[in-house]
C-alpha cells in the first residue's frame, strides 16, 4: 500500500505575500470529502523566513461551515502551538484524530508584529478514509499530478 | 495505522516569493533507511507574469548529493517527470504532486523549477513506506513542534 496515494491534501493557507501584525486568512477543513469522513487530518503550519513570533496558532472545531467555531481543547488546554520569531523554514504540525472531533476544522493564525513579517503557507493532509482518492483532483492535487514508476 | 505518523516530511523549499524556485535536494535515505516511496508537493500562491514555461519545473535525480542530476527518463518518452505550463491566469493557489516509487529512482531527487517573474510558492515531500518507520517528532520531520490531538 501506498499510503500517500490515498491521502488527499488540502490547501488552507497558499504561499501569500509576507506579512505582519495580521490574521492569516484560512480556508476551512471539511473532513468528509465526496460524502466520505477522513479519519485523521494533519494540519501543517510551514514556516519561511520570519522576523516575529506567531502570536495564535491553534485549532477550532464546529459542526456547521462558516459558523460555531470553537477551540479544542487537550489536556493540557488549548490545542495551540507557538511558533518563535527564530522558526524560519520549519514545520510545526497538529496531527488530529477526527473520529473524535466535528466535521469542521479551522486554524487559526495570526503573526505578531516585526519588522518585515513572517512568509507563512498551511496545508492539511486527511488520511485513513473508507474510501480512498483514486484520482489527481480527489487527491487533492488541483493543479496536476504526474506518477514516476 | 496512522498515516502521518508513519511517514516523514522533509522541508524543500521554505515559502518564499521569487523567480528561483529550485527545491533542495530529497535523501530518500533518512537515518539510513530507505523510504520506498515519495511524494513531492509544490504549492503555489500568485504566479508571476509570463508563467512557469514548459521544461522548467521537472524531477531529478543523482546518486550522489550536489552533482550529477539528470532529469528522470519516464517509459515511452524519456522527457522525465514534468509539468506543461504552470499560467498566471488558471494555477494561482494550485497544488503540484510529483509521486514517486524511489525503489526505481537514484538516491537524490530535486525538482529544478523557475519562474519567468517573481512567484509566490512552496515545496515539501511526504517520505513513505519505509521499513522502519518515524517514531518521534524529529523523525517524522517535525522541525518545530508537533501535537496530537
Amino acid at each position: 500500500m501506498i499510503y500517500s496515494l490515498d491521502q488527499k491534501i488540502l490547501g488552507i493557507t497558499p504561499p501569500a505575500a509576507i506579512i505582519n501584525n495580521a490574521s492569516f486568512t484560512t480556508a476551512e477543513v471539511d473532513s468528509v470529502q465526496n460524502g466520505v469522513k477522513y479519519e485523521w487530518a494533519s494540519i501543517y503550519v510551514y514556516l519561511g523566513a520570519t522576523d516575529v513570533a506567531v502570536t495564535s496558532c491553534k485549532i477550532q472545531e464546529s459542526d456547521v461551515s462558516g459558523s460555531g467555531f470553537i477551540d479544542i481543547t487537550g489536556a493540557n488546554g488549548p490545542a495551540s502551538l507557538s511558533p518563535t520569531a527564530t522558526d524560519d523554514n520549519k514545520f510545526f504540525v497538529f496531527h488530529i484524530d477526527m473520529r473524535k472531533r466535528k466535521r469542521y476544522l479551522d486554524l487559526v493564525l495570526t503573526i505578531g508584529s516585526g519588522a518585515t513579517g513572517g512568509f507563512v503557507t498551511a496545508f492539511a493532509i486527511l488520511s485513513r478514509s473508507k474510501e480512498v482518492p483514486s484520482t489527481p483532483t480527489l487527491r487533492g492535487a488541483n493543479g496536476g499530478e504526474v506518477l514516476v514508476t | 495505522m496512522v498515516n502521518g505518523l508513519d511517514q516523514k516530511i522533509v522541508k524543500l523549499l521554505a515559502p518564499i516569493s521569487g523567480t528561483a524556485l529550485t527545491s533542495s535536494e530529497l535523501d530518500t535515505v533518512q537515518s539510513g533507511v530507505k523510504t520506498d516511496y515519495a511524494i513531492i508537493y509544490y504549492m503555489f500562491g500568485v504566479i508571476g507574469a509570463g508563467n512557469i514555461t514548459a521544461g522548467n519545473f521537472k524531477l531529478q535525480h543523482s546518486d550522489v548529493s550536489g552533482s550529477g542530476f539528470v532529469d528522470i527518463p519516464v517509459l515511452g518518452n524519456g522527457t522525465g517527470g514534468t509539468f506543461g505550463v504552470v499560467t498566471t491566469t488558471t494555477d494561482d493557489g494550485k497544488i503540484f504532486a510529483i509521486n514517486v516509487d524511489t525503489r526505481k529512482t537514484r538516491r537524490y531527487l530535486k525538482v529544478t523549477c523557475t519562474a519567468t517573474a517573481a512567484t509566490l510558492g512552496c515545496a515539501f515531500a511526504v517520505l513513505d513506506r519505509m521499513k522502519e518507520a518515524p517514531f518521534t517528532a524529529a523523525t517524522r520531520g517535525v522541525t518545530g513542534t508537533e501535537l496530537v490531538i
